[in-house]
């Protein structure tokens, strides 16, 4: 075997697709060959590297995505003091009697440990009105989901800053 | 609600929507900032979505995703690099300062793994894909090829070099590195 070839290898074992043979061969020529025994080392180094950037980013994405997808999707109940409370991200499912396009009051209690404060309904709201009742010191934004079915309605809750001046502030 | 994780197919663009976060990384890992990558991510969805019917394989659907991403990454960072060339822009990755890398938890870090991330991003773009692909997405050679449209042993190809080329800039700016720890 050759320095081209064992180095070559070394892409082969990364890769996980050393052959038994090659192994063998490998070994007896870095045993021998002091610039290869360095080359794999630095690779192998370099692998650590390069696991090490991607496990520093592995979380990148979950979090945020959730903080900031409030932007990019219409708030449902815009501008006003919203009857509208909804489900914790990820629990934000239910099937209602009411069709989406109807009108309706909604009574739910959800056993949430951090409910959300109730607010005087100022006009029905489509597709449909989910009261939560509880109690509360954070304000939320409801944000309806698509389904496929006319009477599963899915919400995402976010937290919000509050109102000011009428509008609703997102928090980052 | 159901919630797909990476390993279900991926069917439709809700599904891709529902792993919205998984693009978002994959931005990441080519363009350094998040903001960035996140624009990317809404504009790579909004591509899926005008282009979806031009997509014939339906099986497809999570890398033909990954590659709009991937290529609208490519089209940030040469813009970029164009931009920063002209006027010298201060968010920048090649610093000369040292830098706070990651905004997600703050932390620095190593001097390696820093120089790695600028040796990546001066890569040519095949092989800064293929390697960002491989190493940080974890991907197979098959699912490399499908994101890039290119055939297995091309991508290898790709990776190969982009790891020789990262060894060597890795030795130019620290010799010492080519010792033993």
């Amino acid at each position: 075997m050759n320095c081209k070839q064992a180095r070559e290898l070394w892409h082969d074992k990364c890769d996980g697709r050393l052959q038994a043979a090659d192994r063998a061969s490998l070994a007896i020529h870095l045993e021998t060959c002091e610039g290869c025994r360095q080359y794999h080392e630095q690779m192998g180094r370099l692998e650590g590297i390069l696991s090490a950037l991607r496990d520093s980013t592995e979380s990148v994405g979950a979090p945020v995505v959730e903080r900031r997808r409030a932007r990019w999707i219409s708030i449902w109940h815009v501008g006003r003091v919203a009857a509208v409370l909804a489900l914790v991200v990820g629990a934000g499912l239910f099937v209602s009697q009411y069709e989406r396009g109807g009108s309706g009051v909604l009574n739910y209690n959800p056993p949430l440990p951090s409910l959300i404060n109730t607010a005087s309904v100022q006009e029905p709201v489509t597709p449909a009105e989910i009261v939560l009742t509880g109690i509360s010191d954070r304000e939320f934004i409801a944000v309806a989901q698509k389904t496929s079915h006319p009477k599963v309605h899915m919400f995402r809750l976010y937290r919000t800053g509050g109102i000011e001046n009428g509008e609703w502030r997102m928090e980052n | 609600m159901n919630r797909l994780t990476g390993r279900q197919p991926c069917r439709s663009l809700d599904d891709v929507h529902s792993r919205r976060g998984l693009l978002v990384r994959l931005a990441y890992r080519f363009c350094w900032n998040l903001d960035d990558a996140e624009d990317v991510v809404q504009s790579a969805l909004a591509t899926a979505a005008t282009k979806q019917d031009q997509l014939t394989e339906k099986g497809k659907l999570w890398p033909w995703v990954k590659s709009i991403v991937v290529r609208e990454c490519l089209d940030l960072t040469r813009r970029v690099s164009r931009h920063r060339k002209t006027l010298m822009a201060a968010e920048d990755r090649h610093r000369t300062d040292p830098p706070a890398k990651t905004p997600v938890d703050g932390a620095i870090q190593s001097e390696l793994t820093e120089l790695v991330t600028d040796l990546i991003a001066a890569l040519p773009e095949r092989q800064r894909s293929a390697i960002v692909l491989r190493h940080l997405e974890g991907m197979p050679y098959s699912g490399i090829a499908d994101v890039l449209g290119i055939s297995e042993s091309t991508a290898r190809v790709h990776v190969r070099n982009a790891r020789e080329a990262l060894r060597r800039g890795i030795l130019k700016h620290h010799p010492e590195w080519a010792l033993s720890e």
